[in-house]
């Protein structure tokens, strides 16, 4: 307990430096809990939704690409020896109308005589359904609509509006209820009529025996199957949704990464000063008979408290950031989370993170305090620290900068998954802190030499002052440089990335509104199409200019999973897609030719190129096209195929429509929209317009740039704590040179400054070295999302917020001089000179 | 200006839970080219006087002139340039800067005044020369001996040429025979340079070399001596300025 009384007194007796390193701790916290929580929020809705559509199957039988095949193989599976149980799987999107109410759901086909059909699921009121129309209802959606046993609801299907009656509620029985809407239990031969898909299933699953080995069935499996069906194991399937939140994942865990190196770096710094500064006191305790060890734990100690109070203010913190950035994703991914993330994982997390920076923190200047010999703490402190760069410390700083280059290299060949990148970027950052004592020396001089200029002898002094606290100098620009690099790096990334999202937006929307029944599933699923005639009825409305209308269909391309889109390029002038190179109008002429344009992130993964081919697998069809040119794609993670829309219902047999794109006369929007929404109402369906769609952008792109403009200023100001602290300590140190230089006649302002000096030193080198390593940390963290995604964003080096970011770094700095400056100059000689 | 130094009815009182009256009263007129010494127990108000001779610190009561500057009609501003111009400091600490050279700490009260870097250095070498440090010139504080860290705060006290060269115990952290060149030193400049020369000491070898003698006890004088010139020991140690 005595450790902790005396951590408690250190703590009390430096109040705002302890504050600093608490902010730091805090904001690291903060950091990693909010990025944990919607992670791990955000991966749990996914699993979820796969549980309960995949439910317990050891295999599934699927079309290559994934489009709809005829049940009829069954048949010839179930000869296969060791076939315990096939499941069909029908799932289309719909929306279920009650009598005041609708409500987006999962319409789920079943097959009566097969109870594997129902794994997952449990009837908790009235019965399963027995003729093809009736459905039952999942429980939450039965009362969000006001539904019980007998109600007769519409669902949308591809033949219209269609009446069932409620026979039954369930419930699933693993916790897959996402608000994204609930799950509607039919017959499995009445929904294949409602949505015109006779016969046709999304896949088969299979169950086996509970010794077969998974891998030896799928070669079973594959020589009854014809060629464009595969056997694979379920998971699989999550491929598509997996990699559009993979790229928001890992930049979010590269700030945090990025948070936690700076925060061990200011706890570092501080502990280290904090040591240096209680020498004789640590070597009177020493030598009064505490142990190496007790002296460890005292520091521990101080660590852990510090630890604790990070902890303490930083989950509710990062519970707060964590719930914002839920919704971020949520809109980015364009469904709802569910809201509250679990907060045992966020406080477990936090919890870990807070105490293990400090401990780490103080691990280094807990060893140094604990050699300090006892016989030091009886003479004056002359000379405490080393004036040369140590040489180890300079060939760790070499070594981890060889090896991040590795890393980095290594992620950005593919050899190496994209986390490597982030352990790539806290080892570069580190070894560069490390190298800053060897490199101190000729930099100082040459940032001194203008100081000398300009503040004459005051210059000169600072630039030795600054030379002579060796470790101290380093650690602070160490911590100004992270503050400044983590800062113009992620910040650029994220610029480069919301910038291009903008860009393609506005290429790729050239509608007024769309109208489609449901928001597009996020597990891709084929969402219930709408019929043609529709169309034609929407082209006939006054003030309508045009009306594009967009299949979709889930194929096989090149081996990898893709979402075809197919659409009508005879009506457009200019191609509507991001193309990255490649002219425009011979794009579009080709596209209209039969050629396709490849998603970046998919023509990366399959190594296509504008001039290859292509082949398309959907369902039984499967045909081979010429890659007209690559597009930036940001939905279904980048994976994206765009036909024509006949080309597809020619050679693929895409049939139905998904979207219609509808662009309205000029000055018909207006006249125009109400229409629509009516119209929309009638058929049950979603009428989304333009400008709701920018208003949904632009607000998420706001969020998240004035996120990071609060991330920003937060860096900074724990940068120019940081700068308080070392200057105050140097003030303190040179309490006595400063009482006699006043007294051999060095005036206030003179004083004032030999400090500012130090500050601008410092300041300069940490601020202009972090301008530099964040613009080639911002340049690598581009370059490896960009060819680990294959979606090379455009880089854009923003000259202003640099400048803006180096202008704001050095005025903080300066002003965080300012303090210890005024202190320094208002010691009265005599009292500085009595001090020891 | 008959006297250099000029105090009248000095009071010293540091106010706190128990006040503590440091000088009760102090008259001293102190003529140029004279070597004070002023000698006293501990806490009897000796330290306290230089400091106040010295412009470091004002006096609660009384006035003080220097070269007939009334001190306390100055603000701190012309105080400090005072100190810089007219009064040399040595201390019992050195007080030297660790990030400085020899030469540079010699320099350092010209380059305060704004001297040019090559003038003041050429200076400062010369102060060293003095005291016999031209040998030391770039060499850290750290590397040299305490008595010739000394001697390179002497060269500083000297560089500017001030009226008044204050000394407190320069001779409590040297050995004897260190503390003997540096008192000759001192004498030396009093003698050839016709400086004045205020000095704190507990030692009676170094009074016996002042050309007057203050005996100082709870804030007042108590015994003022002056002693014939020809006991006083000459200088030595002490070299011409080339």
């Amino acid at each position: 307990m005595i450790y902790f009384r005396y951590a408690f007194r250190e703590l009390q007796r430096h109040p705002g430096r302890w504050l600093i390193s608490l902010l730091s701790v805090v904001i690291a916290v903060a950091a990693i809990v909010a990025v944990s929580s919607a992670t791990v929020t955000t991966r749990m809705a996914y699993q979820q939704v796969f549980e309960a559509l995949s439910g317990r199957a050891d295999l599934e039988i699927v079309a290559h690409g994934g489009g709809h095949f005829n049940q009829g193989i069954a048949e010839k599976i179930r000869e296969v020896p060791g076939t315990r149980a096939i499941v069909p799987v029908f799932h289309r999107g719909t929306i279920v109308y009650g009598d005041d109410d609708k409500a987006k759901a999962l319409a789920v086909g079943f097959v009566p005589d097969n109870p594997e059909s129902l794994a997952g699921l449990e009837i908790v009121e009235g019965k399963l359904p027995e003729r093809i129309n009736e459905i039952a209802i999942q429980s939450s959606l039965a009362s969000a609509l006001g539904l019980k046993v007998g109600s007769r609801p519409r669902l949308l299907t591809s033949s219209g509006l269609r009446t069932f009656t409620v026979s039954g509620i369930v419930e699933p029985e693993t916790a897959a209820r996402l608000r994204q809407g609930g799950m509607v239990l039919a017959r499995l031969d009445g929904l294949q009529r409602v949505f015109r898909s006779r016969d046709a299933v999304d896949a088969l699953q299979i169950l086996l025996p509970e010794e077969a080995d998974a891998h030896d069935a799928i070669s079973s499996y594959a020589r009854v199957l014809p060629s464009e069906l595969k056997a694979q194991v379920p998971s699989s399937r999550s491929g598509l949704a997996e990699e559009t939140l993979l790229l928001t994942q890992v930049s979010l865990n590269m700030a945090s990464a990025l948070s936690f190196t700076t925060a061990v770096f200011i706890v570092l710094s501080v502990f280290l000063m904090s040591v240096g500064e209680r020498r004789q006191q640590l070597a009177t305790m020493h030598a009064v008979g505490a142990t190496r060890r007790q002296i460890v734990r005292m520091i521990s100690a101080e660590a852990f408290l510090m630890g604790i109070g990070g902890t303490v203010f930083g989950i509710p913190l990062g519970v707060y950031g964590g719930s914002f950035l839920i919704r971020v994703m949520g809109s980015l991914l364009q469904t709802n989370l569910p809201p509250a993330p679990d907060l045992r994982w966020a406080i477990g997390t936090g919890a870990v993170v807070g105490p293990a920076i400090c401990l780490l923190a103080s691990w280094f200047p807990a060893r140094r305090a604990a050699r300090v010999s006892p016989l030091e703490g009886m003479r004056p402190v002359v000379d405490m620290e080393q004036r040369r760069p140590r040489r180890r410390t300079t060939a760790i700083g070499v070594i981890g900068l060889a090896l991040s280059l590795l890393l980095a290299l290594g992620t950005m060949r593919g050899y190496l998954p994209v986390f490597a990148a982030i352990v790539a970027l806290i080892i570069s950052l580190v070894a560069t802190v490390l190298l800053i004592p060897a490199l101190l020396g000729p930099v100082v001089a040459l940032v001194g030499y203008p100081l000398r200029r300009v503040f004459g002898l005051e210059g000169e002094m600072s630039q030795r002052i600054v030379m002579r606290r060796l470790t101290r100098s380093s650690l602070t620009i160490g911590v100004l440089l992270m503050a400044v690099s983590a800062s113009i790096g992620t910040g650029n990334a994220v610029f480069s990335i919301t910038e291009d999202v903008r860009s393609w937006y506005e290429r790729t929307i050239t509608a007024d509104f769309l109208l489609r029944p449901m928001m597009p599933e996020m597990t891709g699923e084929q969402a219930a199409s709408m019929s043609e005639s529709f169309g034609k009825q929407l082209s006939a409305m006054q003030g309508v200019k045009m009306v594009d209308s967009i299949s979709m269909a889930r194929v096989d391309a090149g081996g990898q999973e893709a979402m075809l889109v197919a659409r009508d390029f005879s009506l457009y002038d200019q191609v509507p897609l991001d193309l990255i190179g490649g002219d425009p109008e011979v794009v579009l002429r080709k596209l209209r030719d039969g050629a396709t344009v490849v998603g970046s992130v998919l023509a990366e993964r399959i190594g296509v190129e504008p001039g290859d081919t292509l082949r398309i697998v959907f369902g039984e069809q499967s045909h081979e096209f010429p890659v007209a040119a690559i597009a930036t794609e940001y939905t279904f993670g980048g994976s994206i195929l765009s036909l024509d829309r006949e080309v597809a219902k020619k050679l693929l047999h895409v049939e139905g429509v998904n979207t219609y794109l509808i662009q309205a006369r000029p000055e018909s929007i207006v006249q125009l929209e109400p229409k629509l929404a009516a119209l929309a109402d009638e058929n049950g369906l979603l009428l989304q317009s333009f400008t709701e769609l920018w208003r949904v952008i632009n607000s998420m792109v706001t969020g998240v740039t004035g996120g990071l403009w609060v991330l920003l200023a937060l860096g900074l100001v724990v940068g120019g704590l940081g700068v308080i602290n070392t200057l105050t300590m140097n003030v303190l140190e040179q309490t006595r040179e400063i009482g006699m230089l006043r007294a051999i006649g060095m005036r206030r302002r003179q004083i004032v400054k030999t400090v500012l000096g130090q500050a601008a030193v410092l300041g300069v080198i940490g601020v202009l070295a972090g301008a530099a390593c964040g613009l080639s940390l911002a340049r690598s963290i581009n370059l490896t999302l960009g060819s680990t995604f294959g979606r090379y964003v455009p880089f854009v080096m923003r000259p202003e917020f640099v400048a803006l970011l180096v202008i704001a770094g050095l005025a903080i700095v300066m002003l965080a001089a300012i303090f210890p400056a005024r202190r320094a100059a208002q010691l009265s000689p005599i009292e500085a000179m009595r001090q020891e | 200006m008959e006297h250099v130094i000029e105090a009248h009815g000095l009071t010293k009182v540091y106010e706190g839970e128990v006040a503590v009256h440091a000088l009760r009263g102090i008259d001293l007129f102190v003529p140029p080219a004279t070597f004070v010494a002023i000698m006293g127990p501990s806490g009897s108000g000796k330290s306290t006087l230089l400091h106040i001779l010295g412009a470091l610190e004002p006096p609660t009561d009384g006035r003080l002139l220097l070269e007939g500057t009334e001190i306390g009609k100055l603000s701190d501003e012309e105080r400090t340039l005072l100190r810089r111009r007219r009064i040399g400091f040595v201390f019992q600490q050195f007080n030297l800067l660790p990030i400085f050279t020899a030469v540079e700490n010699v320099a350092l009260p010209l380059r305060l005044d704004g001297v040019a870097e090559s003038e003041a250095r050429k200076r400062a070498s010369e102060a060293l020369a003095m005291v016999g440090l031209e040998h030391r010139e770039n060499h850290l504080p750290s590397k040299i001996s305490g008595g010739e860290q000394q001697r390179v705060a002497v060269a500083r006290a000297l560089v500017t040429k001030p009226a008044i060269i204050l000394a407190d115990e320069p001779t409590g952290n040297l050995d004897s025979a260190a503390g003997e060149r540096v008192i000759a030193m001192l004498r030396g400049l009093v003698d050839e340079q016709r400086q004045t020369l205020v000095l704190v000491t507990h030692d009676p070898a170094v009074a016996s070399r002042a050309d007057r003698v203050i005996h100082v006890r709870d804030g007042h004088i108590d015994e003022d001596s002056e002693r014939p010139e020809e006991e006083i020991p000459a200088a030595t140690g002490a070299r011409p300025p080339r």
